[in-house]
């Protein structure tokens, strides 16, 4: 595959490349935040456990109001059921109080990945585990799961989630493998509609430019992940919109515990904006297509994106006569002293 | 019994559909499910009781109600799955359920887990309004909760059984705090003075009268009332520890 750094071997007399290189002298002549002052975004695939405090603050102040945080794979295998069982926790739990410090309304997928899904001994303990968590308030679906090996393992687990799902009324969010790609989105798509699930109720995540017409033909979301190197660019992510335009399509970081960039949702939309995309189009990538998948769960309200999450706090606590645990102090980063 | 003498309110607050769901929900997935089968409205509960007293003031919602209701009948076993799985509301709710299980001596060590917590509304559960730490805890266990608040900076005056429970080590260890704040050029709540009047020494009337000193009016009148309740200075006009922050 060529990149925009290879030299060509000939000067063609006409542009052969591609739509983002044809347009690649469109950059950011001013802070790329300043395009998206005032816009606020939803990202539905974003792995905090694995982020600092910088991070959720940086979040913050780039216009991100709310993120879903899908169940996924350490890092590390897993060796026993209580370390799935903590994980869990952390997700309903402290993630989500972390998050609110900073004013972000924090969500989340559960599931087993597709990885540890291999672990059949252990897995069968952790779908033993998993209606438990499924039922939870703030719990927008079941993820996020699919193939990574492709293995009857995977496949195997991947259909009792799948069930699990249909049970509870939830969404589903679909990993789509690196190997064998275009195969594994296909026959995630046809295993989920042999159990019976609505094409509108499936997420099916890290798309690319040869996954995505099939994904949006048969009516499913189609969500691509703007992580550098090893899934989609940001720059290509534009010629996506520009060519599909913006029905089902929505966009996230994944960010995780690899090289990865918390800020690809509103990155994107910065570039978006540059290029030429209309606002409507960027909100319906950024926010609102994820909010309205997902909201199939019934966990999602849009009055609680319009109020600033300490409000929602002291509901539970009327008044301000308790102190709650609020809003973290702001630091000063670029200051060498530290109080 | 806590359920039976609070389903006439309960009941009372709720739909016709909430309350037939509610009837047939007494187990851990009901427990659960309250959040999205109850409205998440807050009621005030007219009864003269402390569970009232303690409802009110925390200011609980009706799922909230209904939770504490379902947990109040389920077994140890199924209260300590639900602890262990628990989403931060519904952690809120067992926390603040505990003084109302049958055997609430038996749940000790998931109220000071409460207070080692670091998510705020967790915390705030166990600390406020809840007679729970009041009844049961040992005096360690009451001093670190004391402690927790205050290092949070949280309104200590919310805390049930603030002067029944004052202690010798607990006076000692406001004086420790006060000066480790002092050297780092840091405030401590001045509501926490109260908690050394009843045991005045030599070293708490040094810092009493350094107090006495510092900047801020609310530590003025600490040490005011402090010097006046050990007859070294008059008493105050218009200020009780009920003002003091």
């Amino acid at each position: 595959m060529c990149s925009s750094h290879d030299l060509p071997q000939n000067h063609p007399s006409h542009f052969e490349g591609s739509p983002s290189e044809s347009y690649a002298h469109v950059v950011f002549d001013q802070p790329w935040e300043s395009y998206v002052a005032g816009m606020t975004f939803f990202d539905p695939h974003i792995h905090m456990t694995s982020r600092t405090t910088d991070d959720y603050q940086a979040l913050a102040d780039a216009g991100v109001r709310g993120i879903i945080e899908p169940a996924f794979w350490l890092g590390q295998p897993r060796t026993g059921l209580s370390t799935f069982q903590d994980y869990f926790n952390s997700l309903i739990g402290w993630e989500r109080f972390r998050s609110s410090q900073f004013g972000i309304r924090h969500f989340c997928t559960i599931g087993l990945n597709s990885r540890e899904a291999n672990n059949e001994a252990l897995a069968e303990q952790v779908m033993d585990i998993l209606p438990l968590y499924l039922y939870k308030e703030g719990v927008v679906g079941v993820g996020e799961i699919g193939f990574d090996d492709q293995t009857p393992a995977e496949e195997k687990y991947y259909r009792a989630q799948l069930e699990l799902a249909k049970e509870a009324g939830l969404p589903v969010q679909v990993h789509t493998p690196h190997r064998n790609k275009k195969q594994g989105t296909e026959r995630s798509m046809a295993i989920a509609l042999e159990h019976g699930l609505a094409p509108h109720q499936v997420i099916i995540d890290h798309n690319n430019e040869e996954t995505v017409r099939s994904v949006l033909d048969q009516g499913f979301y189609a969500a691509f992940t703007i992580y550098p190197f090893t899934k989609m660019g940001n720059e290509r992510m534009v010629d996506i919109v520009k060519h599909y335009g913006s029905e089902r399509i929505m966009v996230n970081s994944a960010a995780d515990w690899g090289i990865s960039d918390p800020l690809a949702v509103p990155k994107t939309a910065a570039l978006m904006k540059v290029r030429g995309i209309s606002e409507e189009d960027i909100r319906m990538v950024t926010f609102t297509n994820a909010f309205t998948a997902f909201a199939q769960s019934g966990q999602l309200h849009l009055d609680d994106f319009t109020q600033p999450v300490t409000v929602d706090q002291s509901q539970t606590f009327q008044g301000n006569t308790v102190l709650r645990g609020g809003q973290q102090p702001r630091v000063d980063k670029q200051s060498g002293i530290i109080r | 019994m806590f359920a039976t003498e609070v389903t006439p309110f309960l009941f009372s607050s709720l739909q016709p559909t909430e309350r037939e769901w509610l009837e047939k929900s007494v187990s851990p997935l009901g427990f659960v499910l309250a959040s999205r089968k109850i409205r998440r409205a807050v009621v005030s509960c007219p009864d003269a009781s402390s569970w009232a007293e303690q409802a009110n003031q925390q200011a609980w919602t009706l799922d909230h109600w209904a939770r504490v209701w379902i947990a109040a009948q389920l077994s140890e076993t199924e209260l300590h799955r639900l602890f262990d799985t628990a989403e931060i509301r519904e952690w809120v709710a067992l926390v603040s359920a505990l003084p109302w299980l049958s055997h609430p001596e038996a749940w000790l060590l998931r109220a000071t887990d409460a207070v080692r917590s670091n998510i705020g509304d967790v915390l705030d559960a166990i600390a406020f309004f809840n007679p729970y730490p009041e009844r049961y805890f040992t005096e360690s266990a009451w001093n670190q909760l004391i402690l927790k608040v205050l290092f949070n900076d949280k309104p200590l005056a919310n805390i049930q059984g603030l002067s029944s429970r004052q202690n010798q080590a607990l006076a000692q260890d406001i004086l420790l705090l006060a000066k480790e704040r002092w050297a780092a050029g840091r405030d401590l709540a001045s509501a926490a003075w109260q908690l050394i009047v009843s045991f005045p020494s030599d070293e708490a009337l040094r810092m009493v009268e350094m107090l006495a000193q510092k900047p801020r009016v609310s530590d003025q009148q600490a040490a005011q009332l402090v010097l006046a309740a050990w007859h070294r200075a008059d008493q105050p006009t218009n200020v009780t520890w009920h003002d003091i922050i």
